[in-house]
């Protein structure tokens, strides 16, 4: 099940579904310690005898507070005659989950209405071991386990503060938790539990006919019990109203600092390039760590998720926040990768967010036996490349100088001794898409454009030598480009080269890494025959559209009547090569309609997800995908860019949007 | 008295709004019924995009607290806003 809402301040996470249950808790880092692991916070409401938990019986909208990192979302029950406007938050620097309820009672009774939160944490991702326990002196409820401590808490409009609690068990025979306690509209009021449990927290409200009436409630998260003891007390200082205020004019504040107008845009893309710029600093931790998704419902390979830091995806995000103007997630970023680069020179498949080595399939000899690295090779390019294009933009001399010698020169070492001298191509290493080992288009031009961006920072700290070898093998290398992955029959890039020599005519949509990475111009006829049969190849003709990942993508393939599933990325890139070698504003238009089509494949909060059914348009695999928002953000600012030049230079006034 | 082009009509259709920034200010141009009106674009309450809130007639509905103005004359209909909205003339 999609996330349709994520919130976060770096530290603290936390990811709703589309019922409007919290299933993912992050802390301390945005990606580790996820403390639900996918199973539920929810909300149940009980009035008149009868009792619901808001979920498929309820109509729910989930957005967000236009600008802002806050939910706006509606639930709607007929069987209670109840109507929810719930605002969610995480706080913007402290570490407290904020919930604001306003209950409408549609009844023209006067009603007696409760409420039961139910806190299912697995604390360390573990069911094992913890402690739930009710707090006399706050009249809240603690769970806790070693350095992990949650406490929950609410009060209403009238201050009136937990009306009943219970702690229990749950996943052993006969114990399904102490949820299914609530169900008939009392608890049990046990203080406490140890081991698998579970805990309820129960208010209640008095409402007049057609009265709205507001309840609050809140978890307060630390490393021990003193922490979470004065984060409840500043939230009943503060109130919770005040403290979503607070949170609500942060980000407004920080996603209208980017420095790109916007001007020329309709009020969907604007929404969604505001709300994909929100979105990817939830995915940031204060530590520099971006994860690509925060989505535990969807396990990649054998039971793992996609919380993990890939370099790409970071590099992408980097690129993105640096387009619109934040250059502060981006130098966290490049400093993660300055603590995690291999004494080697190399990035490893991904990390924990954490810094440590992520989990990996890749095994460290090929099939023959002989050793091999664990190496996507265009996600050690791709950050260089990346960090370039950062200081093009804010030229931050210092800045860069902290990371020139490890990061800079260790990993452009690597790129330029991990070379086969025969073809001047990039050795083997396994592709983008974790798929395949050998030489890729994607990664080649990834690879030149890191070694340019290493050639341009020569060139700044006045190595002229070191600059010369760089311009030289980058050179060599695009030229090897032509020679071997360029099919002069097929007229076009071909998707690789294998160790044993067999050439991959496969069209895939990474092949745009040879314009995106500026290893050609987006005008050359090699980019432009290229381009023109991905869009040939990998369009999905339904009425979702979209464009696949590459032909035959087997990757939660849905169907076998189109060449894969829609991928947001795979046709963001082709919104970016109409842009790229657009000259007018009529040229513009197809960009510009691809960006439409995003917007209108986002979900209803703006979150995007990896992939699309293509015949329903429902998210496939994670949501949402840093990923995905960034190309986003990119092809926006690229857009914005080249509307600008067009404008300026022909002085077209016939329209603001082509 | 300053002349600013804010954004073409084609931008802005019938019952619609735009934000635009001029000079760092953001501002809000509504069409109602060919009607251009200019006001600022942020909530006097807590500083809201107003392009994101509703249009009902005259009056313009924050989407964040639902502070109401009427847009001819930026007066504060239904708070939590209490200053009125600035508007502009065109």
């Amino acid at each position: 099940m999609p996330r349709e809402i994520v919130l976060g301040n770096g530290q603290l996470a936390a990811a709703l579904d589309s019922q409007m249950r919290i299933r993912d808790f992050f802390f301390p880092h945005v990606g580790l310690e996820n403390h639900l692991g996918g199973h539920p916070i929810r909300l149940g409401a009980w009035t008149d005898n009868k009792f619901s938990w808001v979920g498929d019986n309820w109509e729910i909208t989930l957005k967000y507070l236009p600008e802002t990192l806050v939910s706006q979302c509606y639930a709607k029950t007929r069987g209670l005659k109840l109507e929810l406007e719930i605002n969610d938050a995480v706080h913007h620097f402290l570490n407290l989950y904020l919930r604001k309820i306003v209950v409408n009672n549609n009844s023209n009774d006067s009603r007696e209405i409760r409420f039961f939160f139910s806190q299912d944490f697995h604390i360390y991702g573990e069911e094992a071991g913890d402690t739930a326990l009710y707090e006399p002196a706050l009249n809240a409820l603690i769970h806790y386990k070693r350095r992990r401590y949650f406490l929950i808490n609410g009060e209403t409009d009238r201050k009136d503060g937990m009306h009943q609690f219970s702690t229990g068990y749950k996943e052993s025979v006969g114990r399904e938790g102490t949820w299914k306690d609530a169900e008939d509209g009392r608890l049990e009021q046990n203080p406490v539990a140890q081991g698998a449990v579970d805990s309820v927290a129960a208010f209640k409200i008095q409402t007049e006919p057609q009265e709205a009436r507001t309840v609050y409630y809140w978890i307060a998260v630390g490393k021990d019990v003193q922490e979470v003891k004065t984060l409840d007390a500043k939230v009943k200082t503060a109130g919770v109203e005040q403290m979503l205020l607070e949170t609500e004019n942060y980000w407004s504040a920080w996603v209208n600092k980017q420095d790109v107008n916007l001007t020329p845009l309709p009020r969907d893309l604007v929404r969604l390039f505001k709300t994909s710029l929100l979105i990817m600093r939830t995915l940031v931790g204060n530590n520099g760590a971006i994860i690509a998704s925060c989505d535990s419902d969807v396990l990649q390979f054998n039971r793992d998720t996609y919380s993990y830091v890939w370099p790409r995806d970071g590099a992408m995000a980097t690129m993105a926040f640096d387009n619109a103007g934040f250059r502060e997630a981006s130098r966290s970023f490049f400093l993660f990768c300055n603590r995690t680069i291999s004494d080697d020179g190399y990035f490893r498949h991904k990390y924990a967010a954490d810094g440590s080595v992520g989990s990996s399939w890749h095994p460290l000899i090929d099939s023959k036996g002989t050793p091999q690295l664990p190496l996507q090779e265009d996600e050690t390019a791709l950050v260089l490349y990346a960090l370039w294009k950062h200081f093009q933009k804010y030229r931050d001399v210092e800045f860069i100088e902290k990371v020139y010698h490890n990061l800079v020169i260790k990993a452009t070492d690597f790129l330029l001794n991990y070379i086969d001298t025969g073809t001047g191509l990039p050795k083997p290493s396994f592709d983008l898409w974790e798929e395949k080992t050998g030489t890729f288009t994607s990664t080649s031009a990834a690879t030149c454009a890191a070694l340019n961006s290493a050639a341009k920072f020569a060139q700044v700290f006045y190595d002229s030598e070191r600059k010369e070898t760089l311009v030289n093998t980058a050179n060599r290398m695009k030229q090897a480009m032509l020679t071997h992955l360029y099919d002069r029959e097929l007229g076009r890039f071909i998707k690789a080269v294998y160790p044993d020599g067999t050439r991959d005519p496969t069209v895939d949509s990474s092949l745009a890494f040879i314009f995106t990475c500026e290893t050609f111009d987006a005008k050359d006829d090699v980019v432009k025959n290229t381009m023109n049969e991905i869009t040939r190849k990998l369009w999905v003709q339904t009425d979702i559209g979209g464009a696949a990942r590459y032909e035959n993508d087997e990757y939660y393939r849905a169907t076998r009547n189109v060449p894969g599933n829609p991928w947001f990325i795979s046709t963001l890139w082709i919104a970016r090569w109409h842009i790229a070698q657009a000259e007018s504003l009529d040229q513009l238009k197809k960009g510009f309609d691809l960006l439409s089509w995003t917007a209108k494949r986002a979900l209803p909060s703006g979150v995007l997800a990896e992939q699309l059914n293509p015949h329903t348009g429902k998210p496939i695999s994670v949501s949402p995908l840093v990923w995905s928002h960034a190309e986003f953000v990119l092809a926006t600012c690229e857009y914005l860019q080249k509307y600008n030049e067009v404008t300026s230079r022909t002085s077209d006034t016939r329209n603001t949007q082509p | 008295m300053t002349n600013y082009r804010l954004c073409r009509v084609s931008d802005v259709p019938v019952g619609e709004m735009k934000q635009v920034t001029i000079e760092d200010r953001e501002l809000l141009v509504i069409n109602q019924d060919n009607h251009f009106i200019c006001t600022d674009a942020r909530c006097t309450h807590a500083g809201a995009p107003l392009a994101e809130g509703e249009l009902n007639g005259n009056i313009l509905t924050c989407p964040w607290h639902r502070s109401q103005f009427d847009i001819t004359n930026g007066s504060v209909v239904k708070g939590p806003a209490k200053k009125p909205l600035r508007v502009f003339r065109l």
